[in-house]
């Protein structure tokens, strides 16, 4: 099953209907503005949660669902040294750990640890995702967008949670960004056709940066965001 | 059998297994005294190592070296020495293997065999293995030696050994080979992907400041970290640089570097494995 279905099934699984838009925007705003390049990106399940708003530990249990059903999100374990506890020693995949002699190459220590199972160490687990799998899978066309604003608009909460995801990409100071999102918030409320400006979230984040100074541009009475976009 | 408890410290159980069946077609706890030492010979040059690798200088002719060592069996030592010793010399006319030995002490608190929680302080003593080859297919030679303290503290040690080495076979390869500086080779092997670094440390020249990275995911990669380009580029000073090479068989290995010389390998004793990376890091010399 593709992560874009796996991820609706957890949702209708978990009473998320209402949100699975934007957990689906969420994590593709997570990819595409991810600072590392890399082809697998830590899933940071406090970020994801600061703009899906479900609970830390409900992103965890999304993440594990994902891990199990899918091959976008993969499990990673961050072990503690055994020597000195609480400072990291090695990461290690799933796949990893199959092995028969898990070698530890210690980044606290610079010993080699040997164990034969994980529970022989501390360890945490987190979650890394693959981000042209995230981006690709559950990437939204404006048509998509379209389907959905009926079900964004008439809830406020999630117009919020859409202002703070387009707010999170623009290149503007911490103070700005509160005053900008909440400009965002009343131009999502009053323009009609916005799909292009949240379908610019699979994209690079200059486009939204591009797509809010067009907006501006044809509207009056959000002066705020005028100012602040002035010199972009 | 003091070499059977060597194999074992030097490598994983899954290597030496499958070794063992693969040379002797035996199971590894059934092999003879003379076969456990052949093991040892494989498990003194694989395994966790630091390795350095020299180039022929123009104009020298690898014969002359060859010419002049004498061919020795493999005969490693157990009981404790003060010095290096040669424990195996072979060659042919374009290539040549020196094994050698010592032993290093250090203090160390021992669980008690009866009573876990007691600990009392004890010396313990450590053979190290170091292996001078210089390969058939090239004019590379690869020096390497068991791992001892962190790594730039061993390659200061490094040329006490081959003063050893030289004195004992009346002939210094330093003569004869340049040491080759390879964090060049290792950051184009990071462009092509080959290898994937996970932590860097690294110094500005300028303020005497470290910097450094540490990926704490598994697939993590710090390549596009500006500490890691700044260092490829040479504007900050390599301390050292954590990689993991994907090999042709399912494992990962470790790779580390230390300044611009000096590489730590933790390879499986498998030399379709072993080379596989030794020769990637030989293509881009």
């Amino acid at each position: 099953m593709s992560l874009r279905h796996t991820l609706y099934k957890y949702c209708k699984l978990n009473g998320l209907e209402d949100l699975s838009c934007i957990i689906q925007l969420a994590f593709v705003n997570y990819a595409t503005s991810n600072p590392s390049k890399n082809k697998w990106i830590y899933l940071n399940p406090q970020i994801l949660d600061s703009f899906i708003g479900i609970g830390e530990d409900a992103v965890k249990k999304m993440l594990e669902y994902l891990a199990d059903q899918t091959d976008a999100v993969k499990r990673s374990y961050t072990f503690y040294c055994p020597e000195k506890e609480y400072e990291f020693c090695d990461a290690k995949s799933e796949e990893e750990l199959e092995e028969d002699e898990i070698e530890l190459v210690c980044n606290a220590c610079d010993q080699v640890h040997v164990i034969h199972d994980k529970k022989e160490c501390l360890y945490e687990i987190d979650f890394e995702g693959n981000r042209e799998k995230i981006v690709k899978e559950l990437k939204l066309s404006t048509k998509d967008i379209a389907n959905e604003l009926v079900v964004l608009n008439t809830n406020p909460e999630h117009i919020d949670k859409l202002a703070e995801m387009i707010a999170s990409r623009l290149k503007v100071s911490g103070s700005q960004k509160e005053e900008a999102k909440n400009a965002i918030v009343r131009m999502l409320s009053t323009v009609k056709d916005i799909s292009g400006l949240i379908a610019g979230i699979s994209e690079d984040v200059a486009t939204t940066t591009e797509s809010i100074n067009k907006i501006v541009k044809n509207l009056s009475g959000i002066s705020l965001l005028e100012n602040l976009f002035a010199s972009q | 059998m003091p070499a059977r408890e060597e194999i074992k410290k030097r490598l994983r159980q899954a290597d030496y297994k499958l070794l063992a069946q693969q040379l002797f077609n035996q199971s590894f706890d059934n092999l003879s005294s003379t076969q456990y030492t052949g093991l040892l010979k494989i498990a003194d040059i694989y395994g966790s190592k630091y390795i350095q690798f020299y180039k022929l200088k123009e104009g020298q002719d690898i014969r002359t070296i060859t010419s002049n060592l004498n061919d020795r069996n493999y005969q490693p030592i157990f009981d404790v020495h003060q010095d290096l010793q040669v424990i195996g010399i072979s060659k042919t006319e374009e290539s040549f293997t020196i094994h050698s030995q010592f032993f290093t002490s250090h203090e160390d608190w021992v669980p008690s065999p009866t009573n876990p929680n007691i600990k009392t302080r004890q010396t313990i003593t450590t053979r190290r293995a170091m292996t001078i080859r210089k390969l058939p297919e090239n004019n590379y030679l690869l020096l390497s030696i068991d791992p001892i303290g962190e790594g730039a503290a061993v390659a200061r040690d490094i040329p006490g050994y081959l003063d050893q080495l030289a004195e004992i076979v009346q002939l210094d390869f330093r003569d004869f080979f340049d040491i080759k500086e390879i964090d060049g080779a290792i950051h184009s092997l990071v462009t092509n992907g080959v290898l994937i670094p996970r932590t860097i440390r690294s110094r500005e020249p300028n303020t005497n400041r470290e910097r450094s990275v540490i990926a704490r995911a598994a697939r993590d990669n710090i390549r596009d970290e500006n500490i890691y380009q700044n260092t490829a580029a040479g504007d900050l000073d390599l301390e050292s640089l954590r990689l993991y090479f994907h090999g042709a068989h399912r494992r990962k290995e470790t790779v580390e570097i230390y300044g611009r010389t000096l590489l730590k390998i933790r390879t499986n004793a498998n030399k379709e494995t072993t080379d596989e990376l030794t020769t990637h890091i030989i293509q881009v010399l």
